[in-house]
């Protein structure tokens, strides 16, 4: 019925994607929304939708201590600023970054479903959306973190962030110590996804 | 979504209960902190509380909350914060002393 590709990427998610597909289908047979409307919609959104946007804020944050002092503060006026969006689908998210620091390491997750800043990170990681990932990270982060490789010592902090509401999070890593000489894309260009969700330190 | 333009009856520091009341319709309250007691480390800003939505259309904004919680307090065991965004209706004043 539709033309969407195969979405069998073996993901716990498998279900809910036949689901939503049925509510597409049903969707399109009411006319309410053209076939290739939702295609056209997600197409616009994942051609702006990269993880290289959350780390141009990173790489600024890093190198620019007015514009760090923006982002921690008001996330939105940062992200605006840098000709970026947050919004969501529906009503525009709040968001908010929040700092990991030689005494706290912070990790974001959705215990409720899989919520997290796309606009500034691509499509999230199978890993983030599993049943495993959002029922053990605000349980036993310490022990998910380490799975990840990142081993904390016992005098850091960790802030486990559930994305429950309208507020997206997003991890300020901490800086590299090596890295004065380096230019602001090439500190973007060391930051990763999973560093900004919390299960690396860059 | 609209900033600090609806009165909050929580302020930041306060300390609240997540109301223990275990709802039939949608809830974005994780069922791991119902009547947990945490912090207030924010006021977030004022949006339309899913559940009441779904259940009667009502798409009048609810202030929501940065609330902190203790894992001791949640999970009996662990060092760790968790924090997450509640909304108001979902809170109670919690008395002190």
């Amino acid at each position: 019925m539709t033309h969407h590709e195969s979405d069998d990427h073996g993901h716990e998610g498998a279900f809910v994607a036949r689901r939503l597909r049925s509510l597409e289908d049903s969707l399109v047979a009411a006319g309410i929304v053209g076939l290739d409307d939702v295609d056209e919609a997600l197409d616009a959104f994942l051609s702006t939708a990269r993880p290289s946007n959350g780390a141009q804020l990173i790489a600024r944050a890093w190198t620019d201590p007015d514009f760090k002092e923006l982002l921690l503060a008001n996330g939105n006026s940062a992200v605006d600023e840098m000709g970026m969006s947050t919004n969501g689908p529906h009503v525009p998210h709040r968001f908010e970054v929040v700092e990991n620091t030689a005494v706290r390491h912070n990790v974001v997750v959705c215990t409720l479903c899989s919520c997290y800043p796309m606009a500034l990170l691509g499509p999230s990681p199978g890993w983030y959306r599993s049943l495993e990932y959002r029922a053990r990270t605000v349980r036993e982060p310490r022990q998910v973190l380490a799975e990840f490789g990142v081993e904390l010592s016992d005098d850091v902090d960790i802030v486990v962030w559930d994305s429950t509401a309208e507020v997206r999070y997003l991890v300020l890593p901490r800086r590299p110590g090596d890295s004065e000489s380096m230019s602001v894309d090439e500190l973007a260009g060391l930051v990763t996804r999973s560093g900004m969700i919390g299960t690396s330190t860059l | 979504m609209s900033l600090a333009s609806h009165h909050s009856a929580h302020v930041v520091g306060a300390t609240v209960r997540v109301s223990p009341v275990d709802r039939t319709r949608h809830c974005r309250v994780p069922r791991y902190v119902k009547g947990c007691v945490g912090r207030v480390i924010d006021v977030r800003g004022s949006w339309p509380e899913p559940g009441r939505v779904l259940a009667d259309g009502d798409l009048r904004p609810v202030v929501t909350y940065a609330v902190s919680f203790d894992a001791i307090d949640v999970f009996g065991e662990g060092e760790h914060v968790i924090s997450m965004d509640l909304w108001e209706s979902d809170l109670v004043t919690e008395e002190q002393g």
